[in-house]
């Protein structure tokens, strides 16, 4: 997939105590080389703006359907935007007075960004915290990325990645490694054909990026979400310990599972992927496994 | 003395080896308030048979303290350490004739059967009430001498009709810090000495009378002290138990020589500061008479103590508990609706712990420990526990501690910057020792204990009338046509924000200036009719000054407002901004309609209004401008002013429970507000607006200190995570972020919505359940049912995630 | 016993009582005030206990709509309470020690019987709540209206023992 030229931010989430040490602030990125079926949070997989639906915002003015033109406003309760017509400009969503229809996807110059991830300074002082970047998958823009990290260890910011580790590990190599301090890599499927059947991709580039990644000098986190039906075999939970030792590294932390992410396809007009009905009830509450 | 606690948290204190403690908690938490007539009986029995109208007010009104002080019933609780009792009940509602007493009047019959906040009264004391009291104070009360004498005037009768500010003077002064200090480093009889040889040499008659009177009041202490010393002895002699008589033969001696001589152990120092306060509440109503800096007050005595091997720190906490429970064996009086709506409130008295000594070093003792341990292990609404913390000087340890003493009480103690604090005392003219040795005084506010007189509840200032007026030209949509304040132009002719802006500074102009001229006109009626020379020789200053506090004895003088409704005006402001002028989404006239019609059938510009992203507390650029714009208007505005003692008035930000109040009385606003919701408490942002705790941490950190002499309550909830260990360095640095951005004072409550709600739904299954309001702690199920909803709505954070839970 | 005395007051004391209580359980309020006063008069006139709570009370408290339209006072005096209808522009020889003001018949209930009519404890006003939502205006000295309501209050309280 070719990504945009420009990267998209999502969110800036400020004030995350689970994404790394301390207390950070968060940037997730859109757009992701996999496409798994468990995605928890499908807005951050096409790398263009999209446009949100929110029902329960809408007060029915249809304004929406006045800025169009496209023709694509529907009139349905659930369904505003018909998919098939809809160009993304965004019109609607900008006069939408309700934030009934929202655009996902914004972009800022690095020194803006920089901006914003500097006002919560004190925060990262006082906690030993820092920015994360995560997405989506930040490494998608190694260009723009390593200016921002560039720019955050510049004010003395840790800095930390998550990754799904499909990259070019040269772009990376060059761009962000010089300005990473950890790197939080996912790590979900050890069997192959399981993996690119379950996230559309090969694992063969994700499992060798993280040889070469366990070489350097750098703190790194493996990371294996918990998900039902597709990663908490025995077999591959135990093929992906022995993997991750062989490697070096002796930490390893599961991410639980949290099903809520599954009412957000709806939004972005995404059917849901079919997913087995085993998902347990009660792992909404569950925070992240620590190591 | 270092500190030489193994364990920071005494966790091996506990109410189950301090029976004691235990069984007295139980008794304050089980007994239903009553009524006390025995100050306003004896005050008027003295009043119609041995007043002499022909001395001065000064002498007149000691004489009558002394009366009451005389004649007193000297009592102690079963169990008790510490010998005094501020009314007669074991908890007890005072009654002041010359303050508000009378409010009572209608329903004195019916306390019984109020459905919040009930309180027992006999039959013999509803007459006594009726028939003795209330008639001879008729046209007594400073409510009433004030209106008298200066006509009728008009800024009171705005006040009275409630909904645009609030003048306390004519009910309740007190909101100060007396000077406990000299009750322990030297006793009474010092100030005694000093001022018997003032009042033999002065010449002037008018200070002569006011050494003589203070001699006087003085003297009543220690004869109630005394009488306390007698009471004991006597009990004792009854007494089966030896190890009971034995702690009331030692109450017996301590009270014979406190508070007259200087206190020689940490158990004397305690009683004489108790029955100084007991004391004091005969004279002064019982609202936010604040204690200090005990544990730097009571170090000496403390660490003496233990050095000697006569004291422990279980011990030590034993006696602070005891303290701690006498503190809440009075309530204030509150009429019904009075409860219903601004009620649910203890006595509010501070106490102040941490922060640095007078020369900026750390001051965190081994007492400070001892105190939050009391605090931890009791769990109640008063004292109101505020603690000083000052970045990189307290110790980190302290924090902590501090952190987990929230978490297991879930509401206190609340937080002050010492860096911040002290920089805006400088600004006010504080020396720097004086500015660092600062205490708070009933919900936040900062003074000098001791040396200022600062009444710093003075004025509580509704800002969203302000709003309301210049929207409406000069009136209100509760006091319908009535023109209340000066007419300013109509929307039509207002042709850019600053035309706007213009009629709103008028209004609230128009407000402040009512306001400040109806508190000096009390605060002249005030020492017409009730001087105060206990208050006076308690606070230093008026030895040399040979003055009354209430005429500027004090060494520090000043009043405080309280402004309400803060967020609530910044986002109104910016949305009319935006909406009317910048982005033209609207004509004036049709924004007025929508919210004369609470946004029925305007169903689009309320969601624009809603949605606005100029927001207090949610980074806004706009909204960080307006709020600057207001809180420099204000401070301006009330520094200009003079108070009737030659003080300066300062503005704070903090409401206790009047924005429930009022936002019931409040309609729809331009931030997209709704008829009657309650208005945001402090300086909190308005719930729902401020999604970012780390965006309105900073947004309220940034804002200039120097312009919130007065302080400001911050008022948030975290949601309480299933193991505390985990959450405690969490909490810790979020407190420490918000200090070092600039941060002044910062507070909160530790329980979920989901709880909340549950004990509304269920009061019986949280009883005594402490919540912070906005200043003072309370109990959950003695609020009103806004002010309940107000701390269910209140913005909630998720530490985790950094988020506001909705 | 008073009443066994002055058999014809006491009689005359039962009509008004039943009137009032059908003047709270109508609402037919525009009567109200008169006959509330009407009661209080007799009742001090009747029970000597209750006279005692207006012994030494003298006070002239002026009740008024806010059109003026309706204008009475009440005077205690000697033991005693008089009232007084006024004209709607008829100007007072005294100043009055304190003057309510009230929005409408329902509002002046509202102040004056807390207790509700026959909504009894579910809708409890008192004199704060009436200002509060600004049915009432109270111009001059509060004391005196505290003493009325308390008197109100009272009278209202054995009334409910009557009729129980
Ligand atoms: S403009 Fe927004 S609120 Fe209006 S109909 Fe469209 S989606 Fe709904
Ligand atoms: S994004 Fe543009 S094309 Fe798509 S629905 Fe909205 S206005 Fe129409």
């Amino acid at each position: 997939m070719m990504p945009e030229k420009f990267p998209l931010i999502v969110d800036i989430g400020r004030g995350s105590t689970e994404d790394g040490p301390g207390v950070r602030t968060t940037v997730f990125f859109k757009g992701c080389p996999l496409s798994c079926k468990w995605c928890q949070n499908p807005e951050t997989l096409d790398p263009q703006v999209e446009i949100g639906f929110y029902p329960k915002d809408c007060i029915g003015c249809f304004d929406c359907a006045i800025a169009c033109s496209e023709d694509a406003i529907l009139p349905e309760a659930n369904v505003r935007i018909d998919r098939s017509k809809c160009a993304r400009c965004a019109q609607c969503a900008d006069i939408c007075p309700g934030k009934g229809l929202r655009r996902i996807g914004n972009y800022y110059e690095v020194e803006e960004l920089i901006e914003i991830l500097l006002r919560d300074r004190v925060f990262y002082e006082t906690s030993d915290g820092g920015v994360t970047l995560s997405g989506g998958e930040p490494t998608l823009w190694p260009g723009y990325c390593g200016e921002l990290l560039r720019g955050l260890k510049a004010n003395g910011i840790h800095t930390a990645v998550q990754t799904c580790g499909y990259f070019d590990y040269s772009a990376f190599e060059k761009e962000l490694l010089p300005w990473i301090d950890l790197v939080m890599y996912d790590i979900k499927i050890i069997g192959p054909e399981e993996h690119r059947q379950h996230t559309g991709r090969d694992n063969k580039k994700i499992l060798e990026n993280f040889i070469r990644l366990s070489k350097e000098n750098i703190e790194l986190i493996p990371r294996v979400p918990l998900i039902p039906g597709f990663t908490t075999s025995e077999e591959n939970l135990s093929g992906i310990s022995n993997f991750v030792r062989a490697g070096g590294i002796k930490e390893c932390s599961l991410l639980h599972y949290n099903p809520l992410g599954l009412s957000k396809w709806e939004h972005i007009g995404k059917a849901e992927p079919e997913l087995p009905r085993c998902l347990p009830q009660n792992e909404s509450e569950q925070s992240p496994g620590q190591p | 003395m270092p500190i030489a606690l193994d364990d920071l948290s005494l966790k091996s204190v506990t109410l189950d080896k301090l029976l004691r403690l235990k069984k007295l908690r139980d008794v304050h938490f089980k007994t239903r308030p009553a009524v006390c007539t025995e100050l306003p009986l004896l005050m008027t029995t003295y009043m119609r048979r041995m007043d002499n109208a022909s001395d001065s007010q000064e002498v007149r009104a000691a004489k009558r303290l002394k009366y009451v002080l005389e004649n007193k019933k000297p009592l102690i609780q079963d169990d008790d350490l510490l010998a005094g009792t501020t009314t007669t009940k074991t908890k007890g509602m005072v009654i002041y004739p010359q303050f508000m007493g009378q409010a009572l009047w209608p329903e004195l019959e019916t306390l019984p059967e109020r459905s919040k906040n009930p309180y027992n009264i006999t039959q013999a004391e509803i007459d006594d009430l009726n028939f003795k009291v209330f008639p001879y104070w008729m046209d007594g009360t400073i409510q009433e001498v004030c209106r008298k004498d200066y006509n009728n005037p008009t800024c009171q009768k705005i006040m009275e009709r409630l909904v645009f500010f609030l003048g306390t003077k004519a009910h309740v002064i007190s909101h100060t810090v007396p000077d406990y200090e000299v009750v322990i480093e030297e006793g009474l009889d010092s100030i005694i000495k000093t001022t018997t040889a003032k009042e033999s040499t002065e010449t002037d008659h008018k200070k002569k009378d006011f050494y003589k009177a203070v001699r006087t009041v003085l003297e009543g202490v220690i004869a109630y002290a005394q009488r306390l010393s007698k009471k004991t002895a006597a009990m004792a002699q009854r007494e089966l138990d030896p190890v009971r008589k034995e702690e009331l033969m030692t109450i017996s001696k301590i009270c014979e020589r406190v508070p007259e001589k200087k206190p020689q152990t940490f158990h004397e120092a305690l009683q004489a500061i108790w029955i100084c306060h007991v004391a004091l509440h005969q004279e002064n109503n019982n609202i936010a008479m604040s204690l200090g800096r005990l544990d730097q007050m009571l170090y000496r005595l403390y660490s003496d103590d233990i050095k000697a091997g006569t004291l422990t720190p279980e011990k030590a906490v034993e006696l602070v508990g005891c303290f701690f429970l006498r503190l809440v064996d009075h309530v204030p009086m509150s009429p019904e609706t009075g409860e219903e709506l601004f009620g649910g409130s203890g006595s509010n008295q501070a106490i102040t712990i941490g922060g640095v000594d007078q020369n900026g070093k750390n001051a965190v003792n081994e007492l400070t420990y001892v105190l939050l341990r009391a605090t931890e292990l009791l769990k109640v609404r008063d004292p109101n526990v505020n603690a000083r913390y000052c970045p990189d000087e307290n110790p980190p340890e302290y924090l902590v501690r501090l952190g987990e003493v929230n978490i297991t009480t879930k509401a206190t103690p609340c937080f002050h910057n010492d860096v911040e604090v002290i920089k805006t005392l400088l600004a006010q003219n504080y020396t720097e020792k004086d500015a660092r040795n600062y205490s708070i005084v009933g919900c936040v506010e900062p003074v000098c204990g001791g040396k200022t007189f600062g009444h710093t509840g003075a004025i509580m200032l509704n800002l969203t009338s302000a709003l309301e007026m210049a929207l409406f030209q000069g009136r209100h949509r509760l006091t319908e046509e009535e023109q209340v304040g000066p007419k300013t132009a109509p929307p039509s002719e207002m042709l850019n924000f600053s035309d706007f802006l213009n009629a709103f500074e008028t209004q609230l102009i128009f407000l402040i200036d009512q306001s400040v001229e109806l508190n000096n006109m009390l605060g002249k009626t005030h020492l017409k009719v009730h001087p105060l020379p206990l208050l006076s020789a308690l606070t230093k200053g008026t030895m040399d000054k040979g003055k009354d506090v209430l005429e500027g004895g004090a060494t520090y003088n000043a009043s405080g407002a309280a402004i309400i409704g803060l967020s609530e005006v910044v986002d109104s402001l910016c949305a009319l901004k935006e909406l009317v002028f910048d982005k033209q989404e609207t004509a004036f006239a049709e924004l007025i309609k929508a919210v004369e019609n609470d946004w029925q059938g305007y169903e689009r510009l309320h969601q624009k209004a809603i949605h606005s992203e100029n927001k207090y507390g949610a980074g806004s650029r706009e909204a960080a401008d307006m709020t600057k714009y207001l809180l420099d208007f204000l401070h301006t505005e009330y520094q200009s002013r003079e108070n009737y003692r030659g003080g300066k008035y300062t503005v704070g930000y903090w409401t206790m429970t009047t924005h429930a109040g009022w936002g019931v009385l409040t309609g729809a606003m331009p931030s997209g507000r709704r008829n009657r919701e309650v208005l945001p408490s402090g300086i909190t942002p308005v719930s729902r607006q401020a999604p970012d705790l780390m965006e309105s941490l900073g947004f309220v950190a940034n804002l200039d200190a120097k312009k919130i002499a007065n302080s400001h309550a911050l008022n948030l909830k975290y949601t309480p995570a299933r193991d505390p260990a985990h959450m405690i360095p969490k909490f810790a640095s979020s407190v420490e972020a918000f200090m070092k951005m600039g941060g002044l004072q910062v507070q909160f409550n530790l329980i979920d919505r989901a709880t909340l709600k549950d004990a509304k739904a269920h009061p019986e299954k949280y009883p005594n359940l402490l919540v912070r309001v906005s200043g003072y702690t309370a109990y959950f199920g003695d609020l009103n049912k806004y002010m309940q909803e107000e701390i269910i709505i209140r913005a909630e954070y998720d530490l985790d995630t950094g988020k506001e839970v909705w | 016993m008073d009443w066994l005395l002055y058999p014809w007051r006491k009689t005359r004391h039962y009509f008004i009582k039943r009137s009032l209580l059908k003047s709270l359980r109508d609402e037919a309020a525009e009567e109200f005030l008169k006959i509330l006063l009407n009661f209080m008069t007799f009742s001090f006139l009747i029970d000597r206990r209750l006279r005692k709570n207006i012994e030494g009370f003298n006070g002239l408290i002026q009740f008024k709509s806010k059109d003026n339209e309706i204008r009475v006072l009440a005077e205690f005096k000697n033991n005693k309470l008089k009232q007084k209808e006024l004209e709607p522009n008829e100007s007072l020889k005294v100043t009055p020690n304190a003057t309510v003001i009230f929005k409408n018949a329902e509002a002046l209930m509202n102040f004056l019987l807390p207790r509700g009519g026959q909504e009894g404890k579910k809708n409890r006003r008192d004199i704060l709540r009436s200002l509060l939502r600004n049915e009432v205006i109270l111009d001059g000295n509060f004391n005196y209206i505290y003493r009325f309501g308390y008197l109100a209050n009272h009278l209202q309280l054995q009334l409910a023992k009557a009729f129980d």
